[in-house]
């Protein structure tokens, strides 16, 4: 008759792992197992219905809110002007004209300034006299 | 700063030209010429050209010829003749000259007189000159004068 072996702590470990895999296996092979896995990867789903896909849900629900302010007016106003080219804003032609009629103006007051320094017009000659003659005279 | 420019201009200018150019006023001397015994009427009838010189404080030569004083229209007062000039100081001297032919020939100088005033502030002046002498030599009667 055989001696009795003698269990060793050696065998008892692969005993424990054996018995470990097994459980492992039988859990991933089970269907219901994985697809709940998969479900549990998931966002949960929002309570609310889905809504269309071209509507803005950020959209203010309030109209009010939507209604262009003086301010907005303003600011528009301001965004076309400062799109306008130099030449289209009246300014520039109000101060072009005020250049061109004080340069007119200017240039008409020199003349007359310096013809007024320089004695002016010459009185008219009188009729009982021959003629008249020297400077400012057209002779 | 722009708007400001014609105006600066302007101040500018007249300054520039009450520095440079001065301040001018005319003064007009009224030339009255006469003549008197023993220059007669037909004497200075036979001058064709006259000459009016400024000298002194003004120069200029002036013609007078048909319709401007020569020959005379009147007698024994030729005329009077306005000069206007910037001059205010100093001698004036206005010379009238009459002659012969229509030309300037020392030779052909009928009578000569002149009157000499002071430039002043005064606008105007009145002035005579007063031909006292006649040259027959250089300036003898038109024959269809001399038969008058």
């Amino acid at each position: 008759m055989l001696p009795r072996r003698k269990r060793t702590h050696a065998s008892q470990v692969g005993l424990g792992l054996a018995l470990v895999a097994s459980a492992l296996l039988i859990v991933a092979a089970t269907p219901w197992s994985a697809a709940r896995a998969a479900e549990d990867d998931e966002a949960p789903k929002a309570s609310v219905p889905d809504a269309p896909q071209v509507e803005d849900t950020d959209k203010p629900k309030d109209k009010s809110l939507l209604a262009q302010t003086p301010a907005d007016a303003a600011v528009a106003k301001k965004n076309q002007s400062d799109n306008e080219a130099f030449y289209q804003k009246w300014q520039f032609w109000a101060v072009s004209g005020a250049i061109a009629v004080g340069v007119v103006a200017a240039i008409w007051g020199s003349i007359t300034l310096y013809h007024s320094l320089n004695g002016g017009d010459v009185r008219p000659c009188n009729p009982a006299f021959i003629h008249c003659y020297g400077q400012g005279e057209p002779n | 700063m722009k708007p400001r420019l014609p105006l600066l201009a302007v101040i500018t200018l007249g300054l520039g030209a009450a520095l440079f150019g001065g301040c001018n006023t005319y003064h007009y001397y009224d030339i009255d010429t006469q003549a008197m015994a023993p220059v007669t009427e037909i004497q200075i009838s036979t001058m064709v050209f006259c000459q009016l010189v400024v000298s002194g404080a003004a120069s200029d030569t002036i013609g007078l010829a048909q319709g401007t004083g020569c020959p005379p229209l009147g007698f024994p007062d030729i005329g009077t003749i306005e000069y206007a000039t910037f001059a205010d100081s100093g001698q004036i001297t206005f010379t009238f000259n009459g002659y012969y032919m229509m030309e300037v020939d020392p030779n052909q100088l009928c009578t000569t007189a002149f009157t000499t005033l002071t430039a002043s502030d005064q606008i105007t002046q009145m002035g005579t000159i007063t031909l006292t002498s006649f040259n027959e030599t250089n300036c003898p009667p038109h024959i269809g004068t001399q038969s008058q």
